[in-house]
């Protein structure tokens, strides 16, 4: 029996029970956090064994042994209504697991360990006792996580995962001393911060209930309780006084909100520490901060344009992860590689991409990405349909690409086909099928959709497997056109007469008199005194701008048919 | 004859004295309204007709008295009556029949009336068709006679006499002369839209449903609303999908339409996604509902509008195209005799002029190559349709800028509008703005040139 990514559904219990998971519970069990960030993935139960996967525009699905993440199905119906299918990934096939994580720190080093965890068999063992060192390493108060890493560990050498055999004991078990006197402190702790704050409050110093509430925010985050370190953290605004503290807010908050995945959440807080007139120091580097934040809450919006125009204008400052407890720079070059190649044209991608001076130094951590927007620029279909397809494994690990791997990878075989047919006045299907990989059938329906879609101006000659490019006669296009616009506007305009006409004789269809009782019977007595004056004016004014507002919309209108 | 009535010999003199319209105006009429209903019954002393006596053309309004009368009171296929009513209808005088708009009325329910008890309605069309276009003061005219013909010639099947009539479309509403109501400006364009439906012109049948619908209204009349759901039917059938509403329709009648069409809606929605099978089940769930309607009718013929306007689809993607591959992309693979079906589709389709194409059985199954249209627009033929159309145009913008400035030039509007002062309407008081020549302009340049 293959060893099952997620935990039985047995174990996986509180995670359906929670459908509001994600930011209201005050749990602060590991589940809870976990279910967090994964909460999206889960939401459909079918999970699937892939390779590599064959075909890039599908990933098959099959439902496959027990019921798996089955329970965590209502989880993710919770906050994100896409369906995002939990996708097993045999084995990346260039992910270094230490290289890669080396450049995280903090929460988001274990977020992506238990993510990896999860979906990858193969490094699975590797990843948990990676995350669950580095829980101890840090001494984090966040026990529970600590807990659940480790029965994650028992689950996977108990199945037999690769590598069970080096894990060492005093991993597989849970330091009972050690958990108990971190709970503790944190409790403690806890309490100690609330009471200072209740001091604070007391007194009323700003700047120490400010600072009051950010000790409690950091703490509770290090707990691992994100929403209440959230509260605490937007509650410091009341309190902040100069753009400092400010942007220190924005900051803490965004760290908290994408955590949570709350993502427009971020862009609100963006936008909010953008326009506070900046401090002096460490300017650059948070400018650079935020727009990473930014570009990646629009990438997790799926709005991919507005993220690599992000992710392409932070400049040089992250180089050295400095941001890494929330992105690394290796992820911005990937992220803003492949949001650019999905949305922009030819033009831009060489201005804002290939030009662009700041961006080089990342693409540099990331070569096959320079390799894949060159290999694009310069038609080179193959070596990128070529370079994603190697890399796409990877990706479905990454914690924030993942749900997004497909939509950009079918942008980007869009484009690439559309890119492909322009210059040609035909094309010859079997040699396209070649150069992009396909069977000629599947090549036909691609285009047919882009076609429709009005992407690619051609039509194909199914007998001979030859695509042409249209040649659209626009002098008959605009005769047909005028034709048309003529007898829509001599109708029109005579419909509009008689309207005027049956107005003005009253030949409008009226309810019978005394029918609805008293109200109506009212009514019709007081017409008689105003029969002719005011409804007239009425009709007069309605009529004539009927008249003016016809004629000088008409053309208007029917322009944008 | 009661002996207070006047003589027939009395009445014939009267009638034949007044030789004009007005003396038609001021002294036959009250006369003659006044007399009772037998004296018209009546025959001479020496058994003579009055109608004998009477010529129908110069005493159309009393000869229509009488004809009155004798429809009603006829039973069975008379002959000579019904050769006297077609001897009167084509040759009486109009404006002497629009004096007696009542009585003309009347005239024709009686003739129906005839023609149904004897079965056989198609006897009053003719008559009637004629009749209404006497009776018109102008060939666009709406008259109380319009829905009682449409519907008999609905009733009776037979449709090609009312067409002239139906292709003049309505311009001209004038309740004082004509005495018409809303209701007959309604059953008209109702009855007329499914005249044209009958007669598979969907995109008139459009335009007059879409009258219908769109006639001023304070509350919402059943005749609009069974309209609607025909208008959606047909929409459908000829463009693909429901064309908005004017935005002037009435909201009373809107709203009405909002809770009782809403089975029409869904169907709608459906066929404009155009995947077969689910329209399928959405008209198989609103059977009842069109059956009920009696429109079932109408949305089987949107099914097989559904797949000619898949393959006219196909044409703007494909240049050639198996016919065994059309039929599978149309969603009729499935169906036994799908192909077969495909190629009647598209040969009646190329003969109607619908697509250009050419079929080609040289491989087996036959294949398809889709022409452009070989009409180059670089004859004269489209030199004198854009001529034609530039002067509908002209014309009827020139009706709509006098219509503006008449209406702007009296008293009560210019009062009223005096007193919001200029800010209000924010068009400028210069009439070049009215000109036909700026409204045109208009359109002309919006046009030029991509």
């Amino acid at each position: 029996m293959d060893p099952r990514l997620s935990p039985d559904p047995t174990s996986l219990d509180p995670t359906p029970g929670y459908t509001p998971a994600n930011n209201n519970t005050m749990d602060t069990s590991a589940d809870n956090h976990t279910a967090n960030m994964d909460s999206d993935m889960y939401t459909d139960s079918q999970p699937a064994a892939v390779g590599t996967p064959s075909s890039l525009s599908n990933v098959p699905l099959t439902a496959d042994g027990p019921g798996g993440s089955g329970g965590a199905d209502q989880a993710g119906n919770s906050k994100r209504k896409r369906f995002v299918k939990v996708v097993e990934v045999d084995a990346p096939n260039n992910l270094d697991l230490d290289a890669y994580i080396a450049t995280y720190k903090g929460h988001t080093k274990v977020n992506r360990l238990e993510f990896i965890a999860d979906r990858c068999p193969s490094l699975q063992v590797d990843a948990l006792k990676l995350a669950i060192t580095e829980l101890r390493i840090t001494n984090t108060l966040h026990v529970s996580r600590y807990i659940n890493l480790v029965r994650k560990l028992n689950e996977a050498v108990k199945f037999g995962a690769p590598g069970s055999g080096s894990v060492s004991s005093d991993l597989l078990t849970v330091d009972k001393a050690w958990a108990d006197n971190q709970m503790l402190k944190a409790k403690q702790q806890t309490d100690l911060l609330e009471g200072e704050l209740k001091n604070y409050k007391r007194n009323s110093i700003k700047e120490s209930i400010r600072m009051g509430n950010i000790e409690l925010g950091n703490h509770y985050y290090a707990c691992g309780d994100l929403t209440s370190a959230h509260r605490s953290y937007s509650r410091t605004r009341d309190y902040c006084t100069t753009s400092k503290h400010i942007i220190e807010l924005c900051m803490n908050v965004i760290k908290a909100s994408i955590e949570l995945g709350n993502f427009p959440h971020v862009l609100t807080y963006v936008v909010k520490a953008e326009s506070t007139p900046e401090v002096a120091q460490d300017k650059e580097v948070t400018k650079a901060k935020l727009k990473a934040a930014s570009g990646l809450a629009n990438l997790d919006l799926s709005k991919y344009p507005a993220a690599a125009r992000d992710f392409l204008s932070i400049g040089e400052e992250l180089v050295g992860n400095q941001y890494g407890d929330v992105i690394s720079a290796n992820d911005i070059a990937v992220y803003g590689g492949l949001c650019a190649l999905a949305s922009f044209n030819r033009t831009e991608l060489k201005r804002l991409v290939i030009d662009n001076v700041g961006f080089r130094q990342y693409l540099e951590l990331e070569p096959h990405i320079r390799d894949l927007i060159q290999g694009f620029y310069n038609s080179n279909y193959a070596l990128c349909l070529d370079i994603m397809d190697k890399w796409k494994n990877d990706y479905l690990l990454d914690l924030h690409l993942h749900s997004h791997i497909e939509a950009l990878y079918t942008n980007i075989r869009k484009k690439a086909l559309i890119q492909f047919s322009s210059p040609f006045l035909t094309v010859d299907l079997t040699k396209m099928a070649k150069s992009f990989s396909t069977a000629v059938p599947a090549l036909e329906k691609e285009l047919v959709s882009l076609i429709i879609g009005g992407q690619i101006e051609a039509r194909i000659d199914s007998q001979q497997k030859i695509l042409w490019a249209k040649q659209t006669n626009k002098r008959s296009a605009i005769f047909d056109r005028s034709t048309a616009m003529g007898q829509d506007y001599e109708r029109e305009a005579k419909a509009l007469v008689l309207r005027m006409q049956m107005m003005n004789h009253g030949l409008v269809v009226k309810g019978p008199p005394g029918e609805r009782g008293g109200p109506n019977d009212g009514e019709h007595s007081f017409e008689a005194p105003h029969p002719r004056g005011g409804r007239d004016r009425e009709m007069f004014a309605g009529t004539r701008a009927n008249v003016s507002s016809f004629l000088s919309s008409f053309s208007r209108e029917r322009h944008h048919r | 004859m009661a002996p207070s009535d006047p003589s027939f010999d009395e009445i014939i003199s009267k009638i034949q004295a007044a030789t004009d319209i007005t003396a038609v105006t001021k002294t036959l009429a009250p006369y003659l309204n006044n007399l009772n209903d037998p004296v018209f019954a009546a025959q001479s002393n020496g058994q003579a007709d009055p109608l004998d006596a009477l010529d129908p053309a110069t005493h159309s309004f009393a000869y229509l008295y009488f004809l009155v009368h004798r429809c009603k009171a006829s039973h069975g296929f008379d002959h000579a009556l019904l050769a006297k009513v077609w001897a009167f209808v084509t040759t009486c005088d109009g404006e002497q029949v629009r004096l007696a708009s009542h009585k003309a009325m009347s005239f024709a329910e009686a003739l129906v009336k005839v023609a149904t008890e004897t079965r056989q309605p198609i006897i009053a069309i003719k008559p009637l068709a004629v009749f209404i276009q006497r009776l018109q003061a102008s060939p666009g005219q709406l008259t109380m006679i319009h829905p009682l013909l449409a519907k008999t010639c609905l009733l009776a099947q037979s449709v090609k006499d009312i067409l002239p009539i139906l292709d003049n479309d309505i311009s001209d509403v004038k309740p004082q002369q004509t005495h018409i109501n809303y209701k007959d400006f309604l059953l008209y364009h109702y009855y007329g839209g499914m005249i044209y439906a009958f007669l598979k012109k969907f995109e008139r049948a459009v335009e007059f449903f879409k009258l219908a619908v769109s006639a001023p209204a304070e509350v919402a009349s059943a005749i609009q609303i069974e309209a609607h759901k025909k208008y959606v039917l047909s929409s459908l059938l000829q463009y693909g999908r429901v064309l908005p509403l004017p935005k002037y329709i009435a909201s009373a009648v809107q709203r009405t339409i909002k809770v009782q069409c809403v089975a029409y809606a869904d169907f709608a929605t459906a066929y404009e996604k155009k995947s077969n099978s689910a329209i399928k089940t959405e008209l198989e769930k609103a059977k009842p509902t069109f059956v009920r309607d009696k429109n079932f009718g109408l949305a089987k013929q949107c099914m097989e509008a559904l797949h000619r306007r898949n393959i006219q689809d196909l044409t703007r993607t494909y240049l050639t195209l198996s016919i065994e591959n059309i039929t599978s992309l149309i969603g009729l693979g499935s169906e036994p005799d799908g192909a077969r079906r495909v190629e009647g589709f598209i040969v009646r389709m190329i003969e109607s002029g619908a697509i250009f194409a050419t079929i080609s059985h040289e491989h087996a199954g036959g294949m398809v190559s889709f022409l452009d249209d070989p009409n180059q627009h670089n004859n004269t033929i489209t030199m004198d349709m854009i001529n034609t159309q530039i002067q509908k145009a002209t014309a009827i913008t020139a009706k709509l800028s006098a219509m503006d400035q008449a209406i702007s030039s009296m008293p009560a509007f210019f009062n009223k509008q005096g007193s919001h002062g200029p800010e209000q309407s924010g068009y400028p008081m210069d009439e070049s703005d009215y000109s036909m020549h700026m409204g045109y302009d208009n359109y002309v340049d919006e046009e030029s040139f991509l």
